[in-house]
């Protein structure tokens, strides 16, 4: 058996046809986990044993023609979402003892369908990071060229599913976490917009932005796992109550006329390499030919973008944090008073990129700055928002490269830390407009590296962004 | 004019009694005697759970604002509040901080002249907010008593052994609880016991919590600071000063946990910083405890800046409209009203009413009595009229009566039987018909105490004119027995019995009153007249 990069359909095919059966598959994934894993060191833990068995009951399943869309279908999932039972250590050292005792809505739902999990995929620690440098477990390095990082913060995902060491992955996206490492791996990674999908069960960043979606090896199947996970969740009060659509029904109904805006400020940030623009322009030509109409648009606070995300997302990211203190559950240190615990177990447990953001939202949110520093990116983040919402009254979606160059190299920019920031530069606008976004792999460089184009529509408008992207 | 005014304002947590706690589904059960079993991971904080409000929670609150004379926000929202204590697994309490869901609003207290200075103190009610209750912590430290944990941390000094450890208990964590904010408004210790005792009673009224302050379902903190009368004005709630005077920094004052404990922790405050004020010194703005033992305030910290805490809007609750939520809000007849009602329905005196509605369950079982015990009387021969010119005519004479009979008779029974009107058995209608024996004289008041002790003792429902019956505690109308009266009384006043023979009638009263003190009040006196005047023809 050859896993090629194997779909969802695909599978569902050979195991409705009995071309091999579900234990023969996870093996042959798990074998290819093993051999690839302790250098490409995309899971944190493996769950080999829960995977064969629920493999097995999937094959009688089969047998008797009563499975799902997901019976026997290889996944992983990001360290940073809860499966009942199973250890998630969000990657940083604090929850290394840690086990679910609940699961994710949308993992229970994936569940509910057949799919089995082969364990839970490296990430910068609770998605601080860019690059997945900031995992307490090591970096990720991507499959495609492993003097390279993955991406981040779902490197794990991105590099499970690009390596053949799952089918798909459900990962967390806050400002740039599926897109981005999808982008670097070349695989497929879609943000949902904010409240489409419950955030119930994702250790949370900041709350406001966090999503949850899935990293695959095609649009469709993308569609096919939006149809399972979307949706209102009683857990989770910042859900919508809208129907979700049927994803999967208009992936390729005709582009023509369609309204494909273009944002110049998002091809003129500073670093964009021109073997990434050409690509992305490249694209655009071929949406052009399918008969889709191409305008140039503005998004004018595009360039406040990474100043409004990195207040926001630090102040309800060290709000978050506080609950970690190595009492009620996780790792705790051994010390002499109640205080040497809770500061030992932090210090230990957390890594440093962690420490910063709990330092700098500390600070933003403190009585003398909030007006300065919350309110104000807050005003300014509702302009974003503004931005967006203009837009699309004239454009029906936008295309712009997701990252302005591929994959940099492993601990490159690790020291230089608004370096790293910026990185996220194309993608935060849509994350802090709360709008759905995908990133497809567009093409490779010269050097063989994947350059992703990313494709951003309106407010639960996720159908019209898989229509467009099942064309690239 | 004295030379000092108090400025007091209040702070008021209640929990609500609903089902389930505020974000999540687990039983709203603090007292239960396990600890951690009304616990789920939303509400011991494990990582990725999220808040979900409770409906009935956020109806319940606007039912208190409205029973305050507040004003409900169209729009409301929660706001995370950061403090970093083992009993608070979030690390942030969720509360309201700009924009709480009812606002504005004021309650009236009256008082007779020998208790307070003013008879109406007017309240202001700054704010009425939503928000959830922490864990609860219990301290063992080996050379200390179980105690609260000191903000520097338990256990940096202690030795650390196997007995000294700290329980956390999250039962009580993220149970529903109202915070209501008066302004500066309240002016003595007495006012400020009789705020609290009336929104404990309005809670009990509205039936959203039993506010049992021994529980700590009601917690009450008092801000106190005692300024030069004349200086200083109150505006929107503020205490703001006139001209160059300088105001005196406020005492928080906590660990008031029973009224007398606000009354007496308040008094001493006043005392105490009125002689601080004589001596010309002054103080920072401090927190305070009142320690019951010693019967004093006692420092707990002071405070050079307000603490941190770094509020923000709550990112997993969407704003929300409380109006819409609650629906139509319908809080009944609250106790002040039915209190004054008492006084002009029924005739009851101040004193009274104030009595008889402290209580819901009481002031229901007086209604009931009331209007049972008019069809009672109506029904008696010896009371003439219609039911409504019996409660017109009689309404001062019948009040007097039954206010006397409810408030110290039944109350006195109860006590001494250590019931209370919810394990009482006793029928309003019974209860009124004893009331009605004695208003037409069938019973007198000795005996009809007894079968009051007789009513309640029994745990039964029994009519008063049985027991009457049984006992023979009515009015004697047996010939026989009276006769035996009648000819005891003829045999010892053989001079009265002369001089009435000799034509003095009158004198035939006196030995009425002789026969019926022979029969211990229970002779029908009529009837004696009777048999007298005929046994003497």
């Amino acid at each position: 058996m050859k896993l090629n990069n194997l779909t969802i359909s695909q599978i569902r095919k050979d195991l409705d046809n009995k071309v091999y059966t579900c234990v023969e598959l996870t093996k042959e994934y798990l074998k290819n986990i093993k051999e690839k894993n302790p250098d490409i060191n995309a899971f944190i833990t493996i769950t080999e044993e829960l995977a064969l068995e629920e493999a097995k009951k999937a094959d009688e399943i089969i047998k008797a023609g009563k499975q799902k869309i997901l019976t026997g279908i290889p996944f992983s999932v990001k360290d940073a979402i809860q499966v009942k039972g199973v250890r998630a250590t969000g990657a940083a050292k604090i929850l290394d003892n840690y086990e679910s005792p609940f699961d994710a809505t949308v993992i229970s739902k994936i569940r509910r369908q057949g799919a089995i999990l082969l364990g839970k995929t490296n990430c910068d620690a609770f998605g601080h990071g860019a690059s997945n440098e900031n995992s307490m477990y090591g970096p990720v390095k991507n499959p495609l060229d492993t003097s390279k990082v993955a991406g981040g913060s779902s490197g794990g995902s991105a590099a499970a599913v690009a390596g053949n060491m799952c089918c798909f992955s459900i990962a967390e996206d806050t400002g740039a976490s599926i897109r981005q490492p999808a982008a670097f791996c070349g695989v497929y990674g879609l943000r949902p917009s904010y409240g489409r999908n419950s955030r119930y069960g994702i250790m949370p960043m900041a709350s406001s932005y966090d999503t949850v979606g899935p990293i695959t090896n095609s649009v469709e199947d993308i569609a096919i796992l939006m149809e399972i996970i979307a949706g209102p969740d009683t857990h989770d009060a910042t859900t919508v109550p809208q129907d979700v659509p049927k994803y999967t029904k208009d992936l390729n109904k005709d582009i023509k006329g369609l309204k494909i805006g273009i944002p110049k400020e998002y091809f003129e940030v500073e670093g964009m390499e021109a073997e990434t623009k050409k690509i992305t322009e490249e694209k655009i030509k071929e949406l052009k030919n399918l008969g889709a109409k191409i305008i140039e648009v503005s998004l004018p606070h595009t360039k406040y973008a990474i100043p409004v995300y990195y207040i926001t997302v630090p102040s309800e990211d060290s709000s978050n944090m506080g609950r970690l203190d190595g009492i009620r559950y996780g790792s705790q240190a051994k010390a002499e008073n109640l205080y040497d615990i809770y500061a030992k177990s932090r210090g230990q447990g957390f890594p440093e990129e962690v420490k910063r953001r709990i330092m700098i939202g500390t600070y933003a949110l403190s009585a003398g700055y909030y007006d300065a520093y919350y309110k104000k990116a807050q005003k300014v983040r509702t302009l974003i928002i503004q931005d967006f919402e203009k837009v699309f009254k004239k454009v029906d979606v936008l295309i712009t490269p997701t990252s302005p160059f591929p994959a940099f190299g492993i601990g490159e920019k690790i020291n230089d830390i608004l370096q790293m920031y910026l990185t996220d530069v194309l993608l935060s606008p849509a994350s802090i407009a709360g709008v759905p976004a995908i990133s497809v792999p567009g093409g490779m460089t010269k050097d063989g590296l994947p350059v992703g184009v990313q494709v951003i529509g309106p407010r639960l408008k996720e159908e019209v962004v898989l229509q467009i992207a099942n064309k690239l | 004019m004295p030379k000092y005014t108090t400025i007091i304002g209040m702070e008021i947590h209640v929990e609500l009694k609903t089902d389930s706690k505020m974000f999540c589904g687990c039983k709203n059960d603090p007292f239960d005697s396990k600890p951690n079993i009304h616990i789920c991971p939303v509400c011991t904080g494990q990582p990725g759970t999220l808040p979900v409000p409770n409906k009935k929670a956020l109806e319940w609150i606007v039912k208190i604002g409205t029973a305050l004379n507040c004003t409900t926000a169209k729009l409301s929202k929660f706001d995370r509040k950061h403090y970093f204590y083992p009993d608070l697994p979030k690390a942030y309490q969720i509360s309201q901080y700009d924009e709480p869901v009812c606002e504005n609003g004021h309650i009236d207290l009256n008082f007779v002249v020998e208790d307070n200075h003013r008879d109406v103190a007017h309240i202001g009610i700054t704010r009425v907010h939503m928000e959830e209750d922490t864990a609860t912590l219990t301290h063992n430290n080996c050379h200390s008593e179980r105690s609260e944990e000191s903000k520097t941390g338990p256990s940096s000094q202690a030795p650390q052994d196997d007995s000294a450890y700290s329980l956390v208990n999250f039962n009580r964590a993220g149970v529903p609880l109202v915070e209501i904010v008066s302004d500066p408004d309240i002016q003595s210790s007495t006012e400020a016991k009789k705020y609290c005792q009336e929104l404990q009673l309005i809670f009990r009224y509205l039936e959203i919590s039993n506010a049992d302050m021994e529980k700590g379902q009601m917690r009450c903190e008092a801000n106190i600071s005692i300024q030069e009368t004349g200086k200083f004005k109150i505006k929107d709630g503020l205490v703001k000063p006139i001209g160059d005077y300088k105001l005196n920094n406020k005492v928080e004052l906590k660990n008031l946990n029973s009224f007398k404990a606000i009354e007496r922790g308040i008094e001493f405050e006043i005392k105490r910083q009125t002689e601080m004020l004589d001596k010309g010194e002054d103080w920072i703005q401090q927190t305070r405890g009142w320690n019951d033992k010693k019967q004093e305030t006692v420092m707990q910290r002071e405070k050079e800046t307000a603490a941190d805490y770094r509020y923000f809007p709550e990112p997993d609750i969407p704003p929300f409209e409380p109006l819409k939520i609650a629906g139509d809000v319908h809080v009944g007849e609250l106790p002040q009203k039915r209190r004054s009602r008492f006084m002009s329905e029924y005739g009851f005196s101040f004193a009274d009413a104030e009595i008889l509605t402290k209580d819901k369950k009481w002031s229901g079982f007086t209604e009931e009595v009331m209007s049972e015990l008019i069809d009672w009387l109506h029904s008696m021969p010896e009371v003439k009229g219609e039911t409504t010119e019996i409660k017109k005519n009689k309404k001062e004479k019948i009040a007097r009566l039954a206010g006397g009979w409810l408030t110290s008779k039944l109350v006195g029974v109860l006590s001494d039987l250590k019931k209370d009107i919810r394990t009482l058995k006793v029928k309003p209608e019974n209860f009124a018909e004893l009331i009605a024996l004695i208003y037409t004289d069938k019973v007198n008041s000795t005996n009809a105490q007894k079968i009051l002790q007789e009513m309640v003792e029994t745990n039964t429902d029994k009519d008063p004119t049985h027991i009457m019956e049984d006992k023979g505690y009515g009015q004697v109308d047996d010939e026989s027995k009276l006769n035996e009266i009648v000819q005891n009384i003829i045999k010892n006043y053989p001079k009265e019995v002369t001089e009435y023979k000799a034509g003095k009638e009158p004198i035939i009263k006196f030995l009425v009153g002789m026969a019926m003190k022979a029969s211990e009040g229970s002779a029908n006196p009529q009837k004696i007249e009777e048999m007298l005047k005929q046994s003497l023809i």
